[in-house]
């Protein structure tokens, strides 16, 4: 009893040097509306995209889109590009235009139509090498709740011979495929008409990185990178279930650009410890030519970009693995035909509304009521998948 | 005459009826040995406290009762008597007690506890004086008793002490007396002894060893000596000229417990402005935090002295860095004086015997650091007989063991202490805490070895450990190791000199293991080596004139990294060593120039070299100094000098005296410094390095203008101080955003030489004496940088001031002591503090696929104000002075109402929504209970 109660009070002492992490509960000064520059140029064919827009309340909503600006693109010693706004706040270069080239200096001008203008200072595209090998392992993981998480830890080995890079920065873009158990080929209608619909039941769907993800060869004592880790996919996203694609996407980075990265990495995705560095203003490489002072969001990159491609199958993990499936708790519920029969329609009419589909008639040799599943459960496309299979998929 | 009280014994008469000097020595000259009178007394009393006695025969018969309280306390007489003559009656009164009485012819009844009066005096002694007449004559007290040939030598405290050579030379009225004073029981010099003598008041306090010189006229007199926490005494001298003379004092067990925060000197009477003392007593009473009395935690209650937050370790005097402040245990440097980053300080609360911390007013024989001197001292161990004492909590546990190598001259003080986390952390079936770490451990000793009345030799080490893991693979270590030796020697009662080798190292390492390819081990570390030697010469009553070389070897290894095996991909790199010499010369004179008016005036000169081999980059010019635009790389050799700073640091303080208990003090103090940390991480991190001055890195320079008035109340039983400060700093390190400090060869292009300004008021009111004490501290305090340099990159805030990492503008400390009895006191303490300033995300923007928060400007907001209550009662086993072991409890809550403050603020970002976040150390009420013995 009397260890118990020292364990107690020693156990306190540890979870002190924890500390207690909660929300931060003051009031907040706001910021006003800065101007955020999101523009990137590679070696990839374009059309490039330049995107403006006004920086958000904390909470995470307005980043107003910015009209009616002047944008263009300006290679050193060569052709400016003007670009075209397509959408709100979103410019484009023309698909026959602008190429970046490695080993040329680029520079973004923006004038608005208030008449600030603004300039980034030149940025050199770097040739990225190519990528040597994107490979996975099966592994364990804690997350932040402490839970043990299985799935496949990506890795990416890169080397660049010319010992030119130094700086690498790595996104990519998962593909995965996946069916959903009722997909339906009949569409009840508002008028209780029951007509046949699309069925889709197999569907790829996408989702790019957002993690910062950023690493230099230049504590190593060559240009290389070997087993980065990249993304873990867990085998309780589903993703891993049949067939799964990733698609890596290695940019070379000026030290200038990996120094920016790095900063909004430290400020906005290290957990607060006692150790950490001091947040801080980051800073943009544009800046308002008569204002120097202003602050400017965002960044204008020119980066050389090599990419490799990888697919894991599900017959590829251990054996034992069970992955859940991507779309779950799915069941069918049966409503059955009622006296008068528009109480059983009206019925399959509301759940309709409420994030359900109809499957199908319910009864084994005669109809006895209507199958409704949830949405998801019907139609893969709900869940964002596209049922056209990508070029790039190999089954 | 004078009105001097007398002592009779080794007790002060300090009973309503004083018997004054003047007066005695005039009866008792006067007084006739046949003690018969014609007075006759009736009297009958039964059971009547002996008090009531006194008063009713004073009432009614034309006598009067001088004694002590004490001897008579509880004593109750019953006796019945018909006109007694007065000698027969007081006999009979006295009978049964051992006070002995005397009467004089004006019917004056003396009483003399245990002692009978003897009222001769040794048959040559008037003759020895008469010899020496030309000093003879200007003896006051023979002035007195022209003719008289009676005197009174009752014990000790009247025997009389014969100083200096009376045969010797005469001319001159003054001589010099001086010598060591010790603790009794111990024999550990006492320091802060105050000796005096009265009439006119001439007095002195003992320095760090003990040691007090004080210059009186030639004559008798009765020096008075008086300590907290010891019993006062007194001695009679005779002063021919100048002459050694010792004195031991006795512990006063009633006073244990009090507290004692003080000057050296009173601080109406010290000369310099902002310092401050806090010895063991003090430490002892605060509540204890975690098991552990901590006397930084105390530190930071005074005016002046912040620190950025809870669990930060380093402190802030008076808007300086953490890294300005010069923090020495037994004069040798320690580097980090933390434990598990700041919960505990580096410095057992056992063996300290005092801290003094010089915030302004740091004397020319101080340097090395701009904004403070931290000066820790260890108590000696005792000389007279071997102890042992300890303490354990569910903490630490830690143990105190000294005692005589030889008795009487050579003694040892070992202290050890250690936190037993990891054995605890083992117990435990979590993995995450199981893989966790967090042990420290501490072993200080000192031994002092009298080698003659001239000449002593105290020598110490320090070393301490600590290791920690927190949510990470990575385990962290880091070590102090210290040690000195110092040899004092008297030239001559006028002339002091003292010779101190000291050697300090810290070093840390941090090595991960978890990933085979990314394992790697960095290790860092620093050590210097100090010989200084300086000389005291007292001329006369007036100067205090300290002379002195320092020379200082700096060695450090400013980082390396290496792969913990063949296929790790980090890439070896060892940073090369660092090498400096740092030299001074300083020269210092304390004058008092008139009762009302002290000056102290102090040059230092202080010279540091970067010596090779080292490699220096040249840089573009016209641009921020960056890694691509080295444009030259410079070689120096082994022992060559890379680069040399110098220059001179005034040092000034003045003290008037506007009345008796009120006075005031202007100081000025430059102070340069050759050795810079480097982090940017908000607290103190273990990982944060020291670097010297090179080519690129210039010394900080510091310049602060003090003044204050200061002001005793109720008998010194309140002291008030006001003091106010304007400073700043030259060449103080900011770093650019996002610097990364650990192993960089080329830290010039990421830090920038910014200027600091700081300015404030402080407000200290104590209360040292009584039942209740303590203190009430304000301070209201800016401190600011800035950083403005020529270029892109080099500019903050746009090169504008802006709040420093601990600009605290209000701070407030309550400290409170109470003593129920002599066995309990309960203690409660309140801070409140400003909330720091900080850099938070103030809004968000979408950027590539993710929404990433915006950040104010650098320090542009501030976390919420910190307040913070702490309760505590010690409980002490009984005080009988001859009981064999002593035991203490003592329980606290630290932040009794759960205050959840804040120390620091970040945001996260997953997918597009942020987080803002507060990271709070402390948030509940941390109850802690602990046991100390000594035997």
């Amino acid at each position: 009893m009397e260890k118990k109660a020292f364990i107690l009070a020693h156990f306190f002492f540890i979870c002190l040097l924890c500390g207690c992490v909660e929300p931060f509960d003051s009031e907040i000064p706001g910021g006003s509306n800065f101007l955020t520059i999101d523009a990137l140029i590679t070696d990839e064919p374009g059309p490039y995209l330049v995107e403006l827009s006004r920086s958000g309340s904390l909470s995470g909503d307005g980043f107003e889109p910015v009209s009616n600006a002047v944008v263009s693109i300006e290679e050193e010693n060569g052709i400016t590009e003007q670009l075209t706004e397509e959408s709100e706040g979103k410019y484009f270069t023309s698909k026959t235009g602008i190429i970046g080239k490695a080993g040329k200096r680029y520079r973004l001008r923006v004038s608005l139509s208030d008449g600030e203008v603004y300039e980034s200072s030149w940025s050199l595209l770097k040739r990225a090498p190519p990528i040597d090998r994107v490979y996975w392992n099966y592994e364990q993981k804690e997350d932040n709740d402490g839970n043990i998480l299985e799935g496949a830890q990506l890795f990416v080995d890169a080397h660049d011979p010319e010992n030119n890079t130094k700086f690498y920065k790595y996104e990519w873009i998962e593909t995965w495929t996946y069916i959903v158990p009722f997909a339906t080929a009949l569409e009840f209608l508002e008028n209780f008409d029951i007509v046949p619909r699309e069925k889709n039941q197999i569907c790829w769907i996408d989702t790019l990185s957002s993690a910062i993800n950023i690493v230099s060869s230049l504590k190593n004592s060559e240009d290389v990178v070997i087993e980065h880790p990249l993304n873990f996919v867990s085998t309780e996203t589903g993703r891993l279930r049949l067939r799964y694609s990733i698609l890596v996407k290695q940019l070379a980075l000026s030290e200038e650009e990996y120094f920016f990265w790095k900063s909004l990495k430290e400020t906005n995705n290290e957990l607060g410890n006692l150790f950490d560095k001091q947040p801080q203003s980051i800073q943009s490489n544009i800046r308002n030519i008569s204002n120097p002072d202003q602050r400017v969001l965002g960044y204008f990159s020119a980066s050389g970009v090599s990419t490799k491609r990888i697919f894991i199958d599900n017959k590829d993990l251990p054996e034992r693995v069970i992955v859940k499936s991507f779309v779950d708790d799915c069941e069918l519920i049966e409503i059955p035909f009622t006296q008068p029969f528009d109480i059983a329609q009206k019925e399959v009419l509301s759940k309709i509304r409420n994030g359900y589909l109809f499957y199908d008639f319910a009864g084994l040799l005669s109809p006895t009521g209507f199958y409704v599943t949830k949405d998801i459960c019907a139609d893969c496309t709900i869940k964002g998948g596209r049922v056209v299979k990508p070029e790039f998929w190999i089954d | 005459m004078n009105q001097q009280c007398i002592t009779i014994g080794n007790k002060l008469w300090h009973h309503k009826r004083k018997i004054c000097l003047a007066n005695l020595l005039f009866f008792l000259t006067s007084y006739s040995f046949s003690q018969s009178t014609s007075l006759k007394i009736s009297a009958d009393y039964i059971n009547t406290p002996f008090e009531d006695v006194v008063l009713d025969l004073e009432n009614r018969y034309p006598i009067s009762f001088f004694y002590d309280d004490a001897w008579i306390n509880g004593v109750e007489i019953s006796l019945k008597v018909e006109q007694s003559d007065l000698d027969m009656f007081l006999k009979t009164l006295l009978e049964k007690t051992n006070i002995q009485y005397y009467i004089t012819e004006d019917h004056r009844i003396i009483l003399v506890k245990g002692h009978e009066l003897v009222t001769k005096i040794p048959k040559d002694y008037f003759d020895r004086i008469r010899q020496n007449n030309s000093v003879a004559n200007r003896l006051e007290i023979f002035e007195d008793n022209t003719g008289e040939e009676s005197e009174i030598i009752s014990d000790t405290g009247n025997i009389q002490f014969e100083i200096g050579d009376k045969n010797g030379d005469n001319d001159g009225r003054t001589a010099t007396i001086s010598g060591y004073i010790r603790n009794s029981k111990s024999g550990e010099p006492l320091i802060g002894v105050s000796v005096f003598k009265n009439d006119p008041f001439v007095g002195v306090v003992t320095d760090a060893f003990g040691y007090y010189v004080l210059t009186i006229p030639k004559g008798r007199h009765r020096l008075f000596f008086k300590s907290v926490g010891m019993l006062e005494t007194n001695k009679l001298i005779t002063l021919y000229g100048d002459g050694r003379f010792d004195i031991e004092m006795e512990e006063d067990i009633v006073s244990l417990k009090e507290v004692v925060i003080q000057g050296e000197k009173d601080i109406v009477d010290n000369l310099h402005t902002g310092r401050v003392k806090i010895d063991y007593e003090a430490l002892k009473s605060m509540p204890p935090m975690l098991g552990d009395a901590d006397i930084m935690k105390i530190t930071l209650t005074l005016p002046g002295i912040q620190s950025v937050g809870e669990g930060s370790s380093g402190f802030n005097v008076r808007g300086g860095a953490a890294d300005q402040n010069l923090i020495l245990i037994n004069d040798a440097v320690i580097y980090n004086p933390n434990h598990l980053f700041g919960f505990f300080s580096a410095f057992n609360p056992d063996v300290i015997k005092r801290a003094d911390l010089f915030k302004s007013g740091i004397q020319a024989h101080f340097g090395g650091r701009i904004s403070s001197v931290f000066d820790v001292a260890v108590r000696d161990g005792n000389k007279k007989k071997f102890s042992v004492s300890g303490g354990i909590s569910p903490v630490t546990g830690k143990i105190t063991l000294e005692g005589p190598i030889k008795k009487d001259t050579t003694s040892f003080l070992l202290g050890l202490r250690s936190t037993y986390s990891d054995w605890i952390l083992g117990q435990l079936k979590d993995p995450a805490l199981s893989n966790s770490a967090g042990f420290f451990a501490d072993a200080i000793t000192k031994v002092v070895h009298q080698i003659d009345d001239r000449n002593s030799l105290t020598f110490s080490a320090y070393h301490s450990r600590d290791r920690f893991r927190l949510d990470s693979d990575t385990l962290y270590r880091y070590f102090n190791t210290n040690a000195s030796v110092r040899w004092r020697h008297t030239i001559n009662s006028r002339l002091f000199s003292s010779v101190l080798a000291s050697y300090s190292n810290y070093t840390y390492d941090l090595n991960s293991r978890n990933s085979s390819s990314n394992a790697f081990e960095l290790d860092y570390s620093i050590n210097n080596t100090t010989v200084k030697s300086s000389i005291d010469w007292i001329p006369d009553a007036r100067h205090n004139i300290k002379i002195g070389i320092d020379g200082t070897f700096y060695n450090l290894s400013p980082g390396s990294i290496k792969p913990l095996n063949e296929q790790s991909v980090i890439k070896q790199e060892i940073l090369d060593k660092e090498k400096g010499l740092e030299g001074a010369i300083h020269l210092g004179d304390e004058f008092e120039y008139s009762d009302k008016l002290s000056l102290y005036a102090g040059i230092r000169f202080s010279h540091f070299s970067l010596i090779g081999p080292g490699n220096v980059f040249t840089y573009q010019s016209g641009i921020s100094r960056e890694v691509d635009f080295i444009t030259d790389t410079i070689a120096f050799d082994n022992g060559s000098v890379i680069k040399s700073y110098s220059g001179p640091e005034y040092r000034f303080s003045l003290r008037y005296k506007l009345a008796n208990d009120l006075s005031l003090k202007f100081s000025y103090d430059r102070t340069r410094q050759y050795i810079h940390q480097l982090t940017n991480s908000i607290a103190i991190s273990p990982t944060d390095t020291w670097r010297l001055s090179n080519t690129h890195l210039k010394p900080q320079i510091g310049d602060q203008y003090s003044a204050g008035l200061y002001k005793n109340f109720l008998n010194k039983g309140i002291e008030i101080s006001l003091e106010g400060y304007y400073k700043t700093t030259k060449n103080v390190l900011e770093y650019k955003d996002g610097a990364d400090l650990l192993i960089n060869e080329v830290l010039e292009t990421d830090v920038i030489g910014a200027t600091g300004r700081s300015y404030g008021v402080e407000v200290l009111v104590r209360k040292k004496v009584g039942k209740l004490n303590g203190w009430i501290s304000y301070t209201y305090s800016r401190s600011e940088v800035k950083a403005n340099g020529l270029f892109e990159g080099e500019k903050i805030n746009n090169g504008k001031y802006f709040p420093s990492n601990f600009d605290k503008p209000h701070n407030l400390s309550f400290i409170s002591n109470y003593k129920f009895n002599r066995r309990v006191s309960l203690s409660l303490n309140f801070t409140y503090s400003s909330g720091r300033p900080v850099t938070f995300p103030i809004s968000t923007y979408k950027f590539r696929n993710n929404v990433f928060a915006s950040f104010s400007d650098r320090n542009q907001l501030r976390i919420p104000d910190y307040y913070r209550l702490d309760v505590g009662i010690n409980l002490e086993g009984n005080h009988k002075v001859n009981k064999p072991a002593h035991g203490s409890w003592s329980f606290s809550v630290y932040n009794l109402t759960g205050r959840n403050n804040v120390y620091s603020i970040f945001s996260s970002s997953e997918g597009r929504s942020i987080s803002v976040n507060q990271l709070s150390i402390f948030s509940v009420p941390i109850p802690t209970i602990t046991y100390n013995f000594k035997f």
